[in-house]
């Protein structure tokens, strides 16, 4: 079984109007997920414009990777979306505030 | 969480509501710009039998808030 790290796509470069449940409904598209951290600043109350996804299964990853590919593909407010493999110790379940 | 679950169970793959693809900045009749890269690489791993508006379905299924189906949705995935 993977690690929670190695079903888990980083997405930055989001516009702060967009929630929780936005991400859902678009990262649902490609596949099935397990829990999304999209943190908040705690004094601005603000979105910080990341989150990190965390699908059921590790292949998803690299099926969402393939298909951004390194291209603007997804824009939501006019901002595109930049995906990344979750980095060394950042997950899902991570408390995400800085 | 009750709003997890309450999101889980309205948010499908395939379905696209109308203030989601206004963020997008998705045009009516417009499927999804991800469309045509699932063309090329193929479907998600975990709907491997997606049916897509204009790729492997009927372009006169394009319409309201669905671009796409999936038929079996399985309670268990395989754990890679």
């Amino acid at each position: 079984m993977s690690s929670s790290k190695e079903r888990t796509v980083y997405v930055g470069n989001i516009d702060p109007r967009v929630n929780k449940e936005d991400l859902y409904e678009l990262f649902v598209q490609f596949g099935r997920i397990k829990k999304i951290n999209y943190p908040r600043d705690k004094v601005l109350d603000t979105h910080q414009g990341y989150a990190f996804i965390e699908f059921l299964n590790d292949s998803t990853v690299d099926y969402v990777l393939k298909l951004f590919g390194n291209t603007n593909l997804v824009s939501l407010y006019e901002r595109s979306l930049k995906i990344r493999k979750s980095e060394n110790g950042k997950e899902a379940n991570a408390n995400g505030t800085n | 969480e009750s709003n997890w679950r309450k999101m889980v169970r309205a948010k499908k793959p395939g379905k696209l509501s109308a203030h989601l693809r206004t963020t997008i900045g998705l045009q009516g009749g417009q499927l999804p710009p991800w469309c045509l890269r699932m063309k090329k690489i193929g479907m998600p791993p975990d709907y491997p039998d997606m049916k897509v508006a204009g790729l492997n379905w009927g372009i006169e299924n394009l319409r309201g808030d669905v671009y796409g189906k999936v038929y079996a949705q399985h309670k268990k995935t395989k754990r890679t």
